[in-house]
């Protein structure tokens, strides 16, 4: 199938997939600077910090993060897919189920969680993704309510019913070379969530770079705009939730052998106002937005961890205040304040006379 | 088959039906006239509930005036909040979803510090029973069902019947048109969100003796509100009025024999099922 988007939309130079000229080798110089001392604050964290717990809190960061970056692919379209959580649910469940009830090894559970997972979005865009907006959001959140309920009430033998599943098996030693690991450690933890939240940032900056990606972004836009130039508004957004559906699932996964308890209760309206949460907050217009706004809640969270319930307020009254006068998160404020992560002119010439 | 616990059932099934009738009919006209869904819609129902509690319950006030009360707050709280805060939404649907969820918590939230986590109840309405046809029925119900006729029944004649209702539609069908049409379009949108609020709030008022009131009851109520919508179609009164009534006997019924997780399940497939095959709802009827 031709790709008729890039065709028509590449008439104006597509900036957005190559940057070129001396001002982009410059940038991109120094986000590689920034990446490589980025990796390293991230992989010597454990060293440096406090204590254990604040190594916990790291792992549960790279695991928002990964959460968020999920719920953006399809949310840069313009569809909230409250149903990401159920496919989190099915994630940790079917890992667990497996592991215990026919005692699979772990990466065997992990990858059928992760297919079942893909499965389980696919099956939702199917029925969902035709409809009309409204019926999106009423739907997906249906599909959360019913996933909650079918694991606390049926299949109890498989799946735990209202107390859940109890995990016992740990993850094995990493071994490189003389470095030996335990991967459920606090530090280990830590670098498996680390992993996957990584996973995570490369496909959404792949996808973002592609051509894929500038279809989603128009079809935030507009879907009839999109639809007019042959795209195919369906097909993109099925695949953006089902590439976030696979990270949803590798999450909920791990969550799986991290807490060791998969209780539906944990998968909750609360965890997906949360996710809406840390998108808002950041930002949805740029890859960076979820990750900044899961950081920053993430923190947010455990500093104010003494408050207890009166956080979900904080996170409403958040949401509200945001899409009152911050409508494009932090994200949207760097960019039309402060002129950061601005996307590069396009009606600029290319050619130009000036020393480098 | 048990014909006196059948008839119970569906006694049971209509309050619940009707209850839900009230709140889907408020929730579609936010939708037709906003043309945004307003997750926070079932929290209205919750407040109307925790204010019967403390004004039936505790200070004895009769039912009848604290329905009229909570009517009218609910009427004036929903022309605040549309003025407020819903307005700045309009036709922006994600925005609207997305804040009406962070509104939905903060309510539910602050309540909560309010009236604790437990859930309390609510003393019946009327007392005793009457008797259909050789079967006794709680007063109680008997009352939701009269109440929610009544209200249904003046919400259609006043919507379809008046000509603030005739503006109301027209508003709904195509705002500019309207406004073109010297309708207030910015003043009946506020009436019409506030009559949606004002009946999710009556909707609360009348459910609280048949159940326990609690902080977290109204996202239940929204999620049945969305069901019967969908089954019943969007723009349809009729279909919101048959979808909800039908989706109550079906509790009603159904409850004397599956237990609730079993019927709530079945719904959401029912509805997956009628989005697949027949997107339109019952009624038919598309949204604008």
């Amino acid at each position: 199938m031709t790709d008729v988007s890039s065709q028509t939309l590449s008439r104006t130079p597509d900036r957005g997939k190559r940057a070129v000229g001396p001002r982009a080798t410059g940038a991109r110089r120094a986000g590689g600077v920034v990446a490589a001392v980025g990796l390293v604050a991230v992989v010597s964290f454990p060293s440096v910090a406090a204590n254990a717990y604040q190594v916990t809190v790291g792992a549960e960061l790279f695991m928002n993060v990964s959460l968020a970056l999920s719920l953006w692919l399809l949310l840069v379209t313009g569809s909230l897919n409250m149903g990401q959580v159920a496919v989190m649910a099915i994630g940790a469940y079917t890992t667990a189920a497996l592991s215990v009830s026919l005692s699979w090894p772990w990466w065997l559970s992990t990858l059928i969680a992760v297919l079942v997972a893909v499965v389980a979005g696919l099956i939702l865009g199917l029925i969902t993704l035709r409809l009309k907006g409204v019926y999106f959001f009423l739907v997906t959140f249906a599909f959360l309510e019913a996933t909650g309920l079918f694991f606390s009430n049926y299949f109890t033998g498989v799946f735990g019913g209202q107390s859940g599943l109890v995990l016992t098996e740990r993850l094995p030693d990493l071994t490189v070379g003389p470095l030996e690991l335990d991967l459920n450690s606090p530090e280990g933890e830590y670098l498996v969530a680390a992993a996957i939240a990584a996973l995570a940032c490369y496909v959404a900056s792949r996808l973002w770079r592609s051509s894929a990606g500038l279809v989603l972004r128009a079809l935030g836009g507009s879907d009839s705009l999109a639809e007019s130039v042959g795209v195919s508004t369906f097909r993109h957004r099925l695949f953006a939730l089902a590439a976030g559906s696979a990270i949803t699932g590798l999450v909920g996964s791990y969550y799986a052998y991290r807490t060791r308890i998969v209780d539906s209760n944990d998968f909750d309206l609360s965890l997906a106002v949360l996710i809406v949460a840390f998108v808002v907050i950041g930002g949805s217009s740029h890859p960076i937005g979820p990750i900044l706004g899961a950081v920053l809640v993430t923190l947010l969270n455990e500093w104010l961890r003494d408050l207890g319930s009166l956080r979900q307020l904080g996170y409403g009254a958040a949401l509200v205040l945001f899409m009152l006068f911050v409508p494009n998160g932090l994200v949207g404020l760097a960019r039309s304040r402060w002129r950061i992560w601005r996307p590069r002119d396009l009606r600029r010439p290319r050619a130009r006379v000036s020393s480098p | 088959m048990d014909l006196s616990e059948l008839a119970q059932g569906a006694a049971s099934g209509l309050s619940l039906g009707s209850i839900y009738v009230l709140v889907a009919l408020g929730l579609a006209l936010v939708f037709g006239i906003l043309r945004i869904i307003n997750f926070a819609h079932g929290e209205f129902l919750m407040l109307g509930a925790i204010a019967t509690f403390y004004l039936f319950g505790r200070d004895g006030l009769p039912f009848v005036v604290v329905l009229v009360i909570v009517g009218a707050a609910g009427f004036l709280t929903g022309i605040a909040l549309e003025w407020g805060l819903y307005r700045r939404f309009q036709s922006n649907l994600l925005g609207a979803f997305v804040m009406s969820l962070g509104l939905s918590l903060v309510i539910q939230m602050m309540v909560r510090e309010l009236f604790g986590v437990q859930p309390r109840r609510v003393p019946s309405a009327i007392e005793g029973v009457t008797r259909f046809g050789g079967v006794d029925v709680a007063n109680s119900r008997v009352l939701v069902i009269v109440a929610g006729a009544l209200i249904v029944a003046a919400t259609y004649l006043a919507i379809e019947r008046t000509q603030t209702g005739r503006a109301l539609r027209a508003i709904a069908e195509n705002r500019d048109a309207a406004s073109l049409m010297g309708i207030n379009a910015p003043l009946l949108a506020s009436l019409g969100f506030a009559l949606g609020t004002a009946m999710a709030a009556v909707a609360g008022v009348l459910v609280s003796p048949l159940f326990s009131v609690s902080s977290g009851m109204g996202v239940d109520y929204t999620v049945k509100a969305f069901i019967v919508i969908i089954l019943g179609g969007m723009g349809s009164i009729r279909g919101a009025i048959v979808a909800g009534l039908g989706l109550g006997l079906l509790e009603g019924i159904g409850g004397i024999y599956v237990d609730n997780s079993t019927l709530v399940l079945a719904e959401l497939v029912l509805v997956g099922l009628t989005l697949i095959v027949r997107p339109e709802g019952l009624a038919g009827v598309t949204p604008a």
